[in-house]
């Protein structure tokens, strides 16, 4: 043990002393990317006591370029387990949990408050801004990190009355004004140094040495060498507000997950079609270009003046490096009033990936693709909820969409377990059971024919599994347009081809705990 | 051939299991179902469909895939 930590002991700042309150010291760090894979190696080195680490996504190869826990072994594998499994190997005398799920408002506070320093690994702003206020509501420092193509940036939050995130940014940017590393890129090292950086800050909190980079934001490029520390004043407004807001804390929810529904197809949906103009909203200089494909390129920042390349007559299929562009060019010409737009899910090099998987003789002509099935990686996305879907979760999906203004229509289906009464029983209860892989499958497929028929702007399922009480709701649909016309056959579409479709299974229990199964008629 | 069976709702009522991979030596979904006839008396009486590796099939389709999964009526919704 002295063995392990001697170069820490023999330093007479740290001595035994400081490595039992490293030993004692409990750290969160939130992501295990980039940022997140150096700080939890040299605080799993260290021997800081206890750390956990949140991360609901997978090691993919793309990874491994920065992400220096990982390796081919890892690949596909979730990124918090995997972390720990590495960690546990360079150190197993401390005790690490891996928590493989989203953060979000419902799960933050009550895992910051089992911890005495957070610090934030995550690419995007709704989850840094997340952070932030539970950190600020937990009275917990953060230590946060950021990195952007050469230039990073590290400051310390919270701590003993500094400043917080929202006093250096009160708002978060708008949605996609803000590319990440997976659309702009980013050089492998410097999460390496940013994370490293992030990891002394930590020691030095727990050690009460040197000086703590709280009230200062420490800025690095990686280019010049050149270090700049630009001083952040305490915003007491920003931050009263987030105490003020704290009862609501927990109702909140993350936004940008309805922009995964934003009229997003994969690529396999146009290519088997006819009548689609394929759109790379990309830079010039962007690379890969897309081969064996017809394509417009029209840069995002050019597309407002070049919407006479736009075909009217055909479905707009646009794409980019990762897919958040293309979702910002089809809310651009939405809000044009230009109809058929879709965002492509796949980015330029999957796309070119899928492209080649496909039989070359079939390729310059789209029509020769049409019964051509191409399976991709990708998992449709579950619509199961446990319980009865409350309507809090309803309002809640309304209120998201409020900042999507090309919406002019939304229409709602809502399911309701009924009190039926057969025999002289009344029924109190659905117990639901699903084929859930086959039952996401069909919900996909229904989502994708949905989006094809009518010209939605998003969709949202959701159907509850487990027991819902009569009054209760099981069954949430929602779709919105720009027009109220198509909301109301879509609507109907898609409950129908769900009753009709989707192997979901129903069981009546009666008020004396008898029961019978249900069935669509 | 080695053949994982899913039983949902119901018909995992007459099963008593939710699954169970076996040993099936016929080419036929219709083998396949007079096989479980046999064994679990009761099925007879019970409407459901076969999925064949997560895609509905009739029961003179050909046996492919190693995941068949007996379906009672749909109740979603």
């Amino acid at each position: 043990m002295t063995d392990r930590y001697n170069r820490h002991i023999i330093l007479s700042e740290i001595g035994q002393i400081g490595q039992d309150k490293i030993s004692n010291a409990k750290v969160l760090v939130i992501g295990a990317g980039g940022l997140g894979c150096p700080v939890l190696q040299y605080l799993t080195a260290a021997g800081v006591g206890t750390i956990g680490i949140i991360d609901f996504d997978v090691v993919e190869l793309s990874n491994l370029q920065r992400q220096v826990l990982f390796g081919t072994s890892t690949l596909g594998k979730n990124k918090a387990i995997a972390a720990k499994a590495r960690l546990e190997d360079l150190n197993s005398a401390i005790s690490i949990f891996a928590y493989a799920e989203k953060l979000t408002h419902q799960n933050a506070i009550h895992l910051f408050n089992q911890y005495d320093i957070i610090v934030d690994g995550t690419d995007n702003f709704e989850t840094r801004y997340l952070v932030s206020d539970a950190c600020i509501i937990t009275n917990k420092p953060l230590v946060f990190g950021a990195i952007y193509k050469f230039e990073g940036q590290v400051s310390v939050f919270n701590y003993n009355n500094g400043s917080s995130y929202r006093c250096l940014f009160p708002n978060p940017p708008k949605q996609g004004s803000v590319p990440n590393c997976s659309e702009i890129g980013v050089l492998g090292v410097l999460p390496g140094i940013i994370g490293s950086m992030q990891a002394n800050e930590v020691l030095k909190i727990i050690l009460s040495i040197g000086n703590v980079l709280s009230g200062k934001l420490l800025c690095y490029n990686a280019l010049t060498s050149n270090t700049s520390t630009l001083k952040i004043n305490r915003n007491e407004t920003a931050i009263s507000n987030v105490l003020k807001d704290k009862e609501n804390f927990h109702k909140k929810e993350i936004n940008f997950k309805c922009d995964i529904e934003v009229n997003s197809l994969s690529i396999e949906t146009f290519l088997s079609k006819e009548n689609v103009q394929f759109i790379d909203v990309r830079e010039a200089h962007e690379h890969p270009k897309i081969k064996d494909l017809a394509v417009t390129y029209i840069p995002l920042s050019e597309l407002e003046h070049s919407l006479d390349k736009i075909d009217k007559t055909k479905k707009k299929a646009i794409f980019c490096q990762s897919g958040i562009r293309s979702k910002r060019a089809v809310e651009l010409l939405q809000e044009r009033d230009i109809q058929n737009c879709f965002s492509v899910i796949e980015g330029a090099s999957e796309i070119n990936n899928i492209i080649s998987a496909l039989d070359p003789s079939g390729f310059k002509n789209l029509k020769g693709l049409q019964n051509i099935k191409i399976m991709t990686n990708k998992k449709p996305k579950s619509v199961f909820k446990e319980g009865a879907i409350t309507s809090e979760f309803i309002g809640n999906s309304i209120h998201k969409h409020q900042t999507k203004t090309s919406i002019g229509a939304h229409n709602i289906f809502l399911g309701q377990v009924r009190a039926d009464e057969i025999d002289g029983k009344t029924v109190s209860a659905i117990e639901y059971t699903a084929y859930e892989d086959m039952a996401n499958q069909k919900f996909h497929e229904i989502r994708e024919s949905a989006f094809e028929k009518f010209d939605l702007t998003c969709m949202h399922i959701y159907h509850s599994l487990g027991t819902v009480k009569a009054g209760e709701i099981c069954l949430f649909v929602f779709v919105s347009s720009p027009r109220r016309k198509v909301v109301f056959e879509a609507l109907e579409f898609i409950v129908e081809a769900i009753k009709a479709d989707v192997p979901v299974f129903g069981k009546e229990i009666f008020e004396d705990e008898s029961h019978q199964w249900k069935v669509n008629n | 051939m080695h053949i994982n069976i899913k039983y949902f709702g119901q018909i995992a009522e007459v099963t008593e299991k939710e699954e169970e991979s076996l040993e099936f030596s016929g080419s036929l979904v219709s083998e396949l179902l007079e096989m479980l006839n046999e064994k679990y008396s009761e099925l007879k009486n019970k409407d459901f469909q076969v999925a064949q590796n997560q895609e509905l099939v009739s029961i003179e389709a050909e046996l492919t895939g190693d995941e068949i999964a007996l379906l009672p009526p749909f109740a979603g919704g």
